[in-house]
């Protein structure tokens, strides 16, 4: 953590300063999504994206992004915005900067359930119910026990999320092992995330749009409770509510993701670290900025994923840690102690 | 303490409070008025913290505690918020935060919901940091500042929090002695404002120096408390920190050595 520390020469956040950077990511979110609607195979141009964004694609490239490409852009956008914003919320819930949105177990959960429905033989539908359940189970199983009789500690909670984490990635596993060849293929597709298969794209983006706006409100709650429990219930936070809140948010933000694309790794741990590092800790400005953010990388990244050596699709998860990682550790070289 | 029915900003009758087998006091008695500065003095371990938890409506006791004329339950705790201040006892950031970004967290119970730190706010910060002596520092980041300053920032959040009741613990850990010196003089004019001020301290003669009454915990919830010169003795520094201590004179104050 010491390795992050880095002199900081910002003035206090304003609110003209947060919507400055707001619109700024917004102007490169809408840059990817044009450049996501116009590649691929076959070339759309500005004509074709705004006749299919009307509504009415009338040749082929035009059908192809009303059809294909937009409903994978938005489930992209969503999926890493909610995915950014859910780890962003653990990181403060946890005070612990290396918290991601998997870190309690949702995603474990949500791969049992899914992985489950596919051995029988379930239909689409019904995986992502399945998944969604298995997320919600995992969710309420840690924190029940988490809660326990009345304490409710950081550590807690992490190591009853990593013990259940780990127990469902024991139970995939297992599931992988018994199940017959036909199945796996679908299996490994589940597991590695695919924004193609999203069926419900506005759904994934207006969870998004509730979640940024359910935990905006508690913002200014949440730079205390990241200084500390007991010091932010001391300045008045209700610390035991906001933090059943956040919990219960970004669990459900991180099950919508996972159901709708799959566990996608790396926007969650380190999309909200990386605008940390340059736009600092307030989480007023930094929770809507990793929805936006995260979203835009997961766009970028799919974006590559489906063209770079195309015919061929590459995993997304594979493409977002690949663009991150060197990002990442430039950010981190350019502030030396 | 004082006359004309002062505004008692802090009330505590047969107050119990303790933790897992540590019994901090039992019956507590306490009634602090603007202007009184009280000192919380005794071994490792004997509960100190906790009381001064408690005190802050942090911990549960059981018994009576008032907070400037209600129980503690009735205030909401937003109303608690800017009538007392606690000060933790290690501050750690696990995030990266400028100074000024720090101290700002204590006009949080000041502001409305969507509302953003005002100019005032940001006076109020400024005026905090540099009473502690950190002008030039708002810009820095927290996590590399060194124990005695990341204190001092501790203290100057606490002060832009404006509370009537302050109650710090172990509020000289890691200072020197100008700044300890510091510390204690600012709160002495904090208190002659009009505050009541309540440390935790482990120097018996800083503690003499600075405050007007004592509170001494002898461990398994025994306590005595009083104005400094009906309490300091040495045998009941003795009783209380487990060694001997015996008193010298110091141009007729007393000033108490290990025996």
């Amino acid at each position: 953590m010491s390795t992050l520390s880095i002199a900081i020469a910002r003035s206090p956040m304003r609110p003209r300063r947060v919507l400055l950077v707001l619109l700024g990511l917004a102007a490169v979110v809408l840059a990817a999504f044009f450049a996501a609607l116009a590649a691929g195979e076959v070339a759309a141009g500005p004509r074709a994206i705004l006749d299919a964004l009307r509504g009415q694609p009338d040749d082929m490239a035009a059908t192809v992004v009303a059809q294909l490409r937009l409903p994978r852009a938005m489930a992209a956008f969503g999926c890493g915005g909610l995915l950014a914003l859910s780890g962003a919320l653990m990181q403060v819930l946890l005070r612990n900067p290396l918290a991601d949105p998997y870190v309690l177990g949702i995603s474990g959960g949500a791969a049992v359930g899914a992985l489950s429905a596919l051995l029988l033989g379930l239909a689409t539908p019904w995986v992502d119910g399945a998944a969604l359940a298995g997320a919600l189970l995992s969710m309420f199983a840690v924190f029940g026990i988490a809660r326990g009789p009345g304490s409710w500690t950081q550590t807690r909670l992490l190591l009853t999320g990593v013990v259940v984490a780990s127990g469902c990635g024991a139970l995939v596993s297992l599931l992988l092992a018994i199940s017959p060849d036909r199945a796996l293929r679908g299996m490994l597709f589940w597991l590695m995330g695919d924004a193609g298969a999203a069926d419900r794209p506005w759904l994934v983006l207006g969870v998004l749009i509730l979640g940024v706006l359910a935990s905006l409100p508690m913002a200014r709650e949440l730079n205390l409770l990241a200084r500390g429990e007991r010091h932010a219930r001391a300045l008045g936070v209700d610390t035991r509510r906001v933090a059943t809140i956040v919990f219960l948010l970004a669990s459900l933000l991180t099950a919508a993701a996972v159901t709708a694309v799959g566990a996608v790794g790396f926007v969650g741990l380190v999309v909200p670290h990386l605008l940390r590092l340059v736009l600092g800790n307030d989480q007023r400005l930094l929770l809507p900025a990793s929805a936006l953010g995260g979203g835009g990388l997961l766009l970028i990244a799919d974006t590559a994923a489906r063209t770079a050596v195309a015919p061929l699709q590459l995993p997304v998860g594979v493409l977002t840690a690949l663009i991150g990682v060197p990002l990442f550790l430039w950010l981190l070289s350019r502030h030396p102690r | 303490m004082s006359e004309a029915s002062p505004p008692v900003l802090l009330r505590a009758r047969g107050l119990d409070v303790g933790v897992a087998q540590v019994r901090a006091v039992r019956g507590l008695d306490l009634d602090l008025n603007a202007g009184d500065r009280l000192a919380i003095v005794g071994r490792n371990g004997v509960g100190k913290s906790t009381l001064l938890a408690a005190l802050a409506g942090l911990h549960p006791s059981q018994g009576e505690l008032e907070c400037g004329g209600a129980p503690l339950a009735r205030w909401s705790a937003r109303a608690l918020a800017q009538l007392r201040g606690w000060l933790p006892q290690h501050p750690d950031d696990p995030f990266a935060s400028s100074v000024e970004e720090a101290v700002l967290v204590g006009r949080h119970p000041w502001l409305d919901r969507f509302e953003w730190e005002s100019e005032d706010d940001l006076r109020i910060a400024a005026e905090a940091l540099a009473a502690m002596g950190l002008v030039g520092f708002a810009r820095r980041n927290v996590q590399t500042l060194s124990g005695g300053e990341r204190q001092r920032v501790s203290i100057a959040a606490l002060l832009a929090q404006t509370p009537r009741l302050y109650l710090l613990d172990e509020p000289l850990t890691h200072l020197d002695l100008a700044g300890q010196i510091a510390v204690l003089d600012h709160f002495r004019g904090v208190a002659d404002a009009g505050a009541a001020v309540v440390m935790v301290l482990h120097d018996i003669n800083l503690a003499l120096r600075w405050a007007s009454h004592l509170l001494i915990l002898f461990g398994d919830g025994a306590w005595q408390a009083g104005p400094v010169d009906e309490v300091a003795s040495a045998s009941v520094f003795g009783r209380a920190l487990g060694h001997p201590v015996r008193a010298l004179d110091d141009a007729g104050r007393p000033h108490f050595v290990p025996a």
